[in-house]
This record gives C-alpha cells, sequence and structure tokens, in this order.
C-alpha cells in the first residue's frame, strides 16, 4: 500500500517526538527491571546444591545491579549518548570516583572475601565486637544483624574482615561454662557429686562429649570452680536456667555455700593504744604510730 | 504368654471416647491425658516429677477415667467427627546408642550377633486401624541425650545402656522395651574394638512377638577405620519369636542400605 502524505507526516511526527521517544525508554526501564527482579528472585531460589543462601543472595543481587547497567547503557543508547566518548569519560570520572570511594570498594572486596571464607552464612548467630545476633543479610557492602533485642545492626564488610568474628552456632555442640568460688569449708568431693548429679539430671545436657569440672584456683573469696556442660545448640535458654537454677537448689540442699566476696572485721575488745610522735602543742600535727605491744585491730 | 497380655492390654487401638470424656494413661513414667471437647482433642503431660518417684516404672500402664489436675498446659487438635484414639507402641524419633555395659571387640573378618534393649515409646494416633494421625510421641521413661560422633558432623541421639546379649533369652523381657537384633560383621583386616553402638531406631519396624516386642535385625558391615561402616536393615520380622505380628513400620522409610558411620572407636593408644 502506497504511503499517502498523512501517513507519512505521523510517522515523521511518531519518530520525532520526544513523547513517543520518553515512553520507549519508560518501558525499556519497567519491562528491563521487572524482567531483571525476576530473574534475580528466580536466582535467589535456585535449587542447586552446594550453594549456601549467602551465595543465591550474592548472586541475586549480582544479577540485578548488572541488568541494571545493561537497562542504563540502553536508555543512553536510546537518547542517542555516545557510549564510546562515555566510556572514555567514564574512565577518567572512575579514577576519581574510585578514589573517593576507596572505603566502599574495601567492602565490596572484603564482602567476596567473605562470601569465599564461608564463616558464616544468612541465619547464622555471629558475634563481632560488642554485637552479637543472627545474620540477616549479606549484602555488597555490609552484613546485618538483627539482634535478640531485635535491632537490625549493620556492619562494614571491611570492619568484620578485619576484627574477630565468633561464629556461635556454626556447629550443632556447644559447651555452657559456669565459673563460681564454693567457701573453704566445702568438701569439695560432695561438690564434685552434686555438680554431675546436676548434669544427668537435666535431659538437654548431653551425656557425651562429658561435662567439664575443674577446681580451678584458690581465691579471695573461695575455691574457684569450673564446670561446663555439652548441650545442642538450640537448647541454649533451657539448658542455662535450668543448670543454674539446679545448682543453686542443690548447692542449697547439700549445704554447699557458693561463696561471694566479703571481709570480716573482728575488733579486739581491748582499745588499741595509740602513740603520738611530735608535738601537739604547738599546733603541728605529728605522726601517729599505734604501739606495736598493745592489741592489734584484726582484718 | 503373661507379656503378650500386658502388650496387649497396654496397647489400644480403637478407643471411643464421649463428648467431653477425660481419661488418663501412665504408660511407664510418661502420664498424660487425652480429652474430647466439642470435636476437638485436647492433650496435657503430667508434669515432671509427679509420676512415680521410683523410676523406671516399667510394667505400669494405667488408662482410667481422671480429672485433670489445676494448671495443666493442653494442646488442642481439631478432630472434627471422629472420636477414635490408638494408643500405640512406638520407637525413638532419633538414633539411640546403645553403650554395652563392657566393651567388645571383635576380630578380623568374624561376624557376631546380639541383641540389645530399646525403649519403648507411646505414640498416639488419632483414628483406628485405617487411616490414623500421629497426635504426639513420647517416651515411656526419661532420656538423656548424647552426642554420636565429631563435633562438627555427628549427630544428636538418645543414651541408653544395655547389655549386648548373645541370646534373646537373656534380655529381660518387659512391655516396655523392645528387643533389638544387632548382627555385627567385621570385613576389615584389623579388629573392631567398639564402646558405643547407634542403632537409628527410626529405619526400624516394631513387631509384637509371643513374649517382647522386637524390631527386625540392622546389619552393621565395618571395612576399616578409613571406610565408613555400612548399615542395612532386614526387612523381616525378627526370626527369634514366634507369630510377630507387625506394630509400626519404619518413622523414616529410608532406602535400604544407609552410608554412616556407626561405631566409635577406642584408641588403643589412649587406653580409653
Amino acid at each position: 500500500m502506497k504511503a499517502t502524505p498523512l501517513t507519512q507526516d505521523f510517522s515523521r511526527f511518531i519518530a520525532a517526538s520526544p513523547a513517543v521517544e520518553i515512553l520507549r525508554i519508560a518501558i525499556v526501564v519497567v519491562v528491563g527491571l521487572l524482567l531483571f527482579r525476576i530473574l534475580a528472585s528466580l536466582v535467589r531460589r535456585l535449587p542447586a546444591r552446594g550453594l549456601t543462601d549467602q551465595s543465591r543472595l550474592l548472586l541475586s543481587r549480582i544479577v540485578f545491579y548488572s541488568g541494571i547497567v545493561i537497562i542504563l547503557v540502553s536508555v543512553l543508547d536510546q537518547l542517542g549518548v555516545k557510549l564510546s566518548a562515555l566510556f572514555g569519560a567514564a574512565g577518567i570520572v572512575g579514577v576519581a570516583v574510585g578514589i573517593a570511594s576507596q572505603t566502599s570498594l574495601g567492602n565490596i572486596i572484603s564482602g567476596f572475601f567473605l562470601v569465599a571464607e564461608r564463616t558464616f552464612q544468612v541465619g547464622d548467630v555471629v558475634t563481632v565486637g560488642a554485637k552479637t545476633g543472627v545474620v540477616h543479610s549479606i549484602d555488597l557492602l555490609s552484613i546485618k544483624l538483627l539482634t535478640f533485642d531485635n535491632l537490625l545492626v549493620r556492619i562494614p564488610n571491611q570492619f568484620i574482615i578485619a576484627n574477630e568474628l565468633t561464629n556461635v552456632t556454626r556447629y550443632p555442640v556447644r559447651r555452657m561454662d559456669f565459673s563460681f568460688p564454693v567457701s573453704y569449708s566445702s568438701d569439695l568431693k560432695r561438690v564434685r557429686e552434686v555438680l554431675l548429679d546436676v548434669a544427668r539430671s537435666v535431659p538437654e545436657v548431653l551425656e557425651e562429649p562429658e561435662p567439664l569440672l575443674i577446681f580451678d584456683s584458690f581465691g579471695s573469696s573461695g575455691i574457684n570452680i569450673l564446670f561446663g556442660v555439652w548441650f545442642h545448640r538450640h537448647s541454649y535458654v533451657e539448658v542455662k536456667n535450668t543448670v543454674l537454677s539446679e545448682i543453686k537448689a542443690r548447692f542449697d540442699a547439700a549445704g554447699i555455700e557458693i561463696a561471694s566476696f566479703s571481709s570480716s572485721i573482728a575488733l579486739s575488745p581491748q582499745p588499741i593504744a595509740i602513740q603520738v610522735v611530735g608535738g601537739i602543742d604547738d599546733g603541728k600535727v605529728g605522726n601517729v604510730v599505734s604501739n606495736p605491744d598493745a592489741p592489734r585491730a584484726g582484718v | 504368654m503373661r507379656q503378650t497380655k500386658e502388650i496387649d492390654e497396654l496397647w489400644k487401638s480403637d478407643l471411643s471416647f464421649a463428648e467431653r470424656e477425660t481419661r488418663f494413661w501412665r504408660i511407664g513414667s510418661c502420664g498424660f491425658w487425652i480429652a474430647r471437647r466439642e470435636e476437638e482433642w485436647w492433650i496435657a503431660f503430667e508434669p515432671e516429677g509427679d509420676g512415680p518417684s521410683e523410676p523406671p516404672v516399667r510394667a505400669v500402664a494405667t488408662a482410667e477415667a481422671r480429672e485433670p489436675e489445676a494448671g495443666l498446659v493442653w494442646e488442642r487438635f481439631v478432630a472434627g467427627k471422629r472420636s477414635r484414639i490408638s494408643v500405640r507402641p512406638g520407637l525413638p524419633d532419633l538414633p539411640v546408642v546403645i553403650r554395652p555395659r563392657s566393651p567388645l571387640v571383635i576380630l578380623p573378618g568374624r561376624n557376631a550377633r546380639y541383641y540389645v534393649s530399646i525403649p519403648v515409646w507411646v505414640s498416639v494416633f488419632e483414628g483406628g486401624e485405617g487411616h490414623r494421625e500421629l497426635l504426639f510421641r513420647r517416651p515411656t521413661e526419661r532420656q538423656r541425650k548424647t552426642w554420636f560422633g565429631e563435633s562438627d558432623n555427628g549427630e544428636l541421639c538418645y543414651s541408653f545402656s544395655s547389655a549386648l546379649e548373645s541370646s534373646p533369652d537373656a534380655l529381660e523381657a518387659t512391655p516396655l522395651t523392645v528387643a533389638c537384633p544387632v548382627a555385627i560383621r567385621n570385613e576389615a583386616d584389623t579388629a573392631l574394638n567398639f564402646q558405643r553402638l547407634c542403632v537409628r531406631a527410626q529405619y526400624l519396624s516394631l513387631y509384637s512377638g509371643a513374649r517382647r516386642l522386637a524390631t527386625n535385625e540392622v546389619i552393621f558391615h565395618f571395612r576399616g577405620l578409613d571406610q565408613s561402616s555400612q548399615v542395612t536393615f532386614r526387612d523381616e520380622p525378627p526370626d527369634f519369636e514366634k507369630n510377630p505380628r507387625r506394630l509400626a513400620g519404619p518413622q523414616i522409610s529410608a532406602a535400604k542400605s544407609l552410608i554412616q558411620k556407626s561405631f566409635e572407636y577406642i584408641k588403643s593408644l589412649t587406653q580409653y
């Protein structure tokens, strides 16, 4: 069919109209974003074995951010921006941005090391510095911890690489230590029996590995004891509460005293003789010494 | 035949409940109430320490109409019109570590067959012989947990001490214990020296024989320190009981063969 002048005019209008151009770009952006979001979501649900949650999370983010770059390049192309010139400029800008964002780049690279090391994964309980919580997400720049009092803590990846991190739930069994002194008058054989019986009586305390009992040292208030019981990581609160209350109850029943720091002062019924060295009359305060022959206060 | 009668009296199927009826059971040291309330099952457990003071009370089982104590925590199950309950014997829901009362050494190339005791668990189902839904599973005596294997890749188990008897008759027959035949085949060129044996009870079937409850046979193939031992389960009723009836199938219908480490070694150097 031969185009009439009217249709030719319309085609020219369509091709040149900024509104159509904007519409086309909007479609590219919307459809592209939707597509890459779906792709990222699919990657996150990959059933592949050997992929941890954090690997999936990272992969899905790489897919999504790569998609954004592709969409951006497409939009710029639509707008008629010459990409070769842009990339040339991007090199210069990249150096500037790189220098300006050293910390961010450091965090991104640290993030890759963290993922490669597999020290922890999403869902683990970790301690970093003074913060303990469940790993909520592992992102490009940071990890997010959900603390047990329901706070979200962001820790930069670089900080984790440079500092000590403890993965509390990496292994299925853990030992819980109880340290306390018993009074010097306690029968240590009886203390041992009672503590081992406490371990036997709490069902969540594992029979093996066996409980640890060490009479650690002579302390200022009593004999320091280290008592450790093994438990499955899911029973932390139950074991902590039950063992502690059982120790208290059984010690009370057995007449074993948990020593607390205390001092007793026994004063002699006789007055302490004090000798004044130097003159008082002249208005100067002299040295005061106790009479070595006089009875002393005992501390 | 006394044991069979006890077993039959202990475990009931198709018990019918009237509306608002409450019954109490004590099987071993496990006490529980079941009540029927407006198309729901209400279940509560006797608080720890309220049961018999002399555990294990193996042969005691009661089922009676008894008013629940105040302060019980009830679990509710929506049941609809069905008003039948089955109280059945079962096996533990975790592997059981059997600690032989004296260590055993099996020389290279030798086979042995032993019998060990496993404690019974009580399983309560909604429904009768046809269709059953598990409501709960509980041990009939207090179980301690233990860890079997390395601290980074072992597994959580129940711990139980039992004699390794070469004849089933040597095991004490009670309604609340199950005789489990264990065949050990040392196919390695080193002696097999172990102090603990892990029986994965979830893979076993439970049978009622003329004298006792029993399981099918577990066979351990030991192939050396560097290789994992292989565990297989003979899919046949126990041959040491007359007229065995199958009461329950495996909780986990796994492949017949499992490659799992099932022995823990006593290192001869440590003399432990």
